[in-house]
């Protein structure tokens, strides 16, 4: 064993000495190992092809419902585009300039799909081709950061055949002519089935005929199909529209409400139409109703910060739905030995979260940065502290979360994984911490700037594997 | 003189300048060492892992935890079962740290006084003399101490907390450093007295051995194959080197942070619906006192959540005793330690 006898000289490794070489068990789990080289870039097709099939579907919907124009064979030739532009941008990670260079290519290949859209004297509007570009850009950048494994992999089909059995059947319910929709289903399946198989040979687990995990995917698929179809079963277009007339309804108390407020204020009374964009056809859409002096751009304000909170709301509430049931499902699963259980949710929630986290730690960044401007002399051991905040939520916003129970030294083993460019100045920081938190003396300045210079570099290292945590955990 | 009073002695005579010369003051009056000052426990450490990695293959980890137990001023029981080489360890142990060793076997027959040593009549002299038993050395390894009787095995109990024994109506102190090594086969146990909590509570920490891998099962046959590599070795430190040693460990500083986790890990032991007995505030002294010998024996003067994690497991879980339904479901003392170490948040910022 190799020892070392300088203070804060050790590495992770050389603080857990058991994790090497006695084999005892170690309190941080062991991410599954990664699918490399040919399978990967198979496994990534499969997972694209796979993500385009439920997107077309989607827009196929949308498009019908909303008339938005959209000539979706245009659109879905910019997933590979982007994809693969992500991949490229992977393998060459420019240091400095990175995201601008990524957005840059983002925008150039928005402005040739546009340009050969108009070339083509295609029906598509420019600004229909330039927000579908977006969105497909943004899911070929989330393609290309995917550290591919088995229960990613996994997730990602659980998520693509929810979302692809609610669009064929809000597609049905609505009438959206769907001539495919049969074959496409069929076609995921098998192609997912093909992903997963391969993604577990991959993790040295056999193939298809392996193991028991198949037998509980089918029983969850079978669970979301019957489910789908008892809810085919008892929801009609006329229960669709009763939904949106109860919607419509509330929305008008809230409108009266908000009505009734202006009219608190003398005199005048304004007339105010319901400009509400989800109401369902077929039911009267305008309705004067009296008010206050409150100018309409006001109301028009509240009446969306009133739609954003009962969405949100709703999107929470389905959430914590999804997490009970879920919970239950893998207490109930817990006793089966070597089966993986993915949340269902999982893909679709470790992405906003890595979102709102990304979003959350500049914002947090932002502040500290405003605070610390306006503090003329912080001392040096809250600075390799802050700094080391900033590493944690950095690490958050990469989907690599730590666990309360680990130490630091535990969580820069699981965040290398997560960041491997990064190792150097990841050890730097936790050096730097542990010897500030748990030693009895500051740093000295020159130390800190050091630091800061760690830091520098490694906030510009653009992320590896978004979910590697958050996968990990799910396993039972 | 006491014990204490002889260690301090034998502290100053032969390195009164360490004491004066490591300690530093904090700005908030905390005294804590110098990071240099463990420099000598670290060399002595890695010497001593060296010598004993010579003759024990792949025990490293076993091997440092008996060393931290000695600078913690603890006692090890080794539960195992026989032929893994408890013996060899002890025996390399002491003689790479210059001690002197002593070996009791432990029967149903042994008496007290077999351990202790007797008073006896000299008729030369006309007076009670006293003749010291295997404990009064450094190193003693009790062997199979649940096949003594619980009378002989009382008669430890003085000598492994107080560091002294009790013959007749005469106190006599045990020679500093004093570390006793007990083995006890887990899987034979007809005929034998398990040990009493007040007993097991007194080990500082209780080690497993295990199974030699393939390779290094090979690479013991191959060391063996000649000679004995155990006459070889060297000793790296001496008797009262050892005793300013485990007195600069004592030292290591330890942040308030660290010492809340330490409370939060034992005290969850008594909360657990599954254990019937929790550690005692014994166990989180012991706790504190081999992070802080781990630390500098890793080459810190402060100690981090991961030292007492790497501890918590050997210190904590031959103090708890688990309920009868618990153990049928298979929930051991070691897994109740395991949960705890990955539920108890760490010291770290939010």
């Amino acid at each position: 064993m190799e020892r070392v006898n300088g203070v804060g000289t050790m590495s992770a490794a050389q603080m857990r000495p058991d994790i090497e070489e006695s084999g005892r068990a170690a309190p941080v789990a062991a991410a599954p190992a990664s699918v490399v080289g040919t399978e990967r870039v198979v496994l990534l097709v499969i997972l694209m092809v796979m993500e385009l099939m439920w997107l077309v579907v989607v827009f196929t919907v949308l498009n019908t419902t909303l008339s938005l124009g959209l000539d979706l064979r245009l659109l879905m030739g910019l997933l590979p585009a982007s994809l693969g532009t992500c991949l490229v941008l992977g393998f060459w990670r420019p240091r400095r300039g990175g995201r601008l260079f990524s957005w840059a290519v983002a925008a150039a290949i928005g402005a040739a799909a546009v340009g050969g859209a108009v070339w083509a004297g295609s029906s598509t509007t420019p600004v229909g081709v330039l927000v579908g570009g977006a969105i497909l850009w943004v899911a070929g950048m989330r393609l290309g950061w995917l550290e591919v494994r088995f229960p990613v992999v996994l997730g990602e089909f659980q998520f693509g055949l929810i979302v692809l059995l609610v669009a064929l059947f809000v597609g049905r319910q609505l009438s959206v002519d769907l001539p495919a929709g049969v074959i496409v289903g069929i076609v995921f399946v098998v192609l997912g089935l093909l992903g997963l198989g391969l993604a577990r040979s991959g993790v040295g687990s056999g193939g298809l005929s392996r193991g028991r995990w198949w037998l509980f995917l089918g029983a969850g698929v079978l669970a979301i199909v019957v489910v789908g179809l008892v809810v085919a079963a008892l929801v009609t277009p006329d229960a669709l529209r009763a939904v949106g007339r109860g919607f419509l309804w509330l929305w008008r108390q809230i409108d009266k409400l908000i009505a009734a407020v202006g009219g608190w204020f003398p005199e005048k009374s304004v007339s105010i139409s319901d400009g509400t964009e989800w109401s369902t056809p077929g039911v009267a859409q305008e309705e004067t109703v009296g008010g206050g002096v409150l100018p309409e751009s006001v109301l028009r304000v509240v009446r969306i910060a009133f739609t954003v909170f009962v969405i949100m709301m709703a999107s929470l509430t389905m959430y914590l739905l999804t997490t009970r049931a879920v919970g239950w499902a893998r207490r109930r699963a817990k006793g089966s030995g070597s089966i993986k259980v993915e949340r269902l949710h999982g893909a679709f929630g470790a992405d906003v979260r890595a979102w709102l986290s990304r979003w959350w730690a500049r914002i947090a960044q932002r502040v500290l940065w405003l605070r610390r401007s306006r503090e003329a002399d912080p001392t040096e051991a809250t600075s390799v502290r802050d700094l080391y905040r900033h590493l944690l939520r950095w690490a958050a916003g990469r989907g690599c979360s730590r666990d309360a129970a680990q130490t630091p030294f535990e969580f820069q083993t699981v965040l290398v994984e997560c960041c491997p460019e990064g190792q150097g100045e990841i050890d730097i920081l936790t050096q730097a911490y542990v010897h500030t938190r748990y030693g009895p003396r500051v740093r000295r300045t020159d130390d800190i700037q050091a630091l800061r210079v760690a830091w520098g570099v490694l906030r510009r290292i653009k992320p590896v594997g978004v979910r590697s945590v958050d996968t990990t955990q799910e396993e039972t | 003189m006491s014990a204490r009073e002889r260690d301090d002695k034998v502290r100053d005579d032969a390195h009164g300048d360490v004491r004066d010369n490591v300690w530093h003051k904090s700005t908030e009056g905390t005294r804590y060492l110098d990071e240099g000052a463990v420099e000598p426990v670290t060399r002595i450490a890695n010497a001593f892992l060296a010598g004993v990695e010579r003759v024990m293959v792949g025990k490293t980890d076993v091997a440092e935890l008996v060393l931290v137990a000695l600078l913690s001023e603890g006692h090890v029981l080794l539960e195992d079962v026989p032929g893994l080489g408890k013996t060899m360890l002890a025996k390399a142990a002491s003689v790479s740290l210059g001690c002197r060793f002593q070996r009791i076997q432990c029967t149903p027959d042994l008496l007290p006084s077999d351990v202790t040593g007797v008073q006896f009549y000299d008729q030369h002299s006309g007076t009670f003399t006293f003749r010291p038993g295997p404990l009064m050395s450094n190193l003693v390894l009790v062997d199979e101490i649940n096949r003594a009787t619980p009378r002989t095995q009382s008669a430890l109990l003085e000598a492994m907390q107080e560091q002294q024994i009790t013959v007749d109506v005469e106190t006599v102190p045990l020679p500093g450093p004093f570390m006793l090594m007990a083995t006890q086969n887990p899987v034979e146990l007809e005929g034998t007295f398990p040990l009493p909590e007040a007993q097991l509570d007194r080990f500082l920490f209780r080690l497993r051995m295990g199974y030699p891998t393939f390779e290094q099962e090979g690479e013991i046959l191959s060391r063996f194959q000649e000679e004995d590599p155990l006459p070889g070795l060297s000793p790296v430190a001496e008797a009262d080197e050892l005793i300013v040693l485990q007195d600069l460990c004592r030292r290591v500083y330890v942040a308030p942070t660290v010492r809340d986790y330490i409370v939060a890990l034992v005290r969850g032991t008594r909360e657990d619906v599954d254990v019937r007995l929790g550690a005692s505030p014994r166990a989180s002294l012991g706790l504190q006192r081999a992070a802080q010998s781990l630390a500098a024996v890793r080459g810190r003067a402060y100690i981090l959540p991961d030292d007492v994690k790497y501890v918590a497991t050997p210190v904590l879980a031959h103090r708890l005793i688990v309920k009868t339904e618990a153990r049928l479901r298979g929930r051991v003392a070691e897994a109740v330690v395991e949960e705890l170490l990955s539920s108890v948040p760490v010291p770290v910022e939010a």
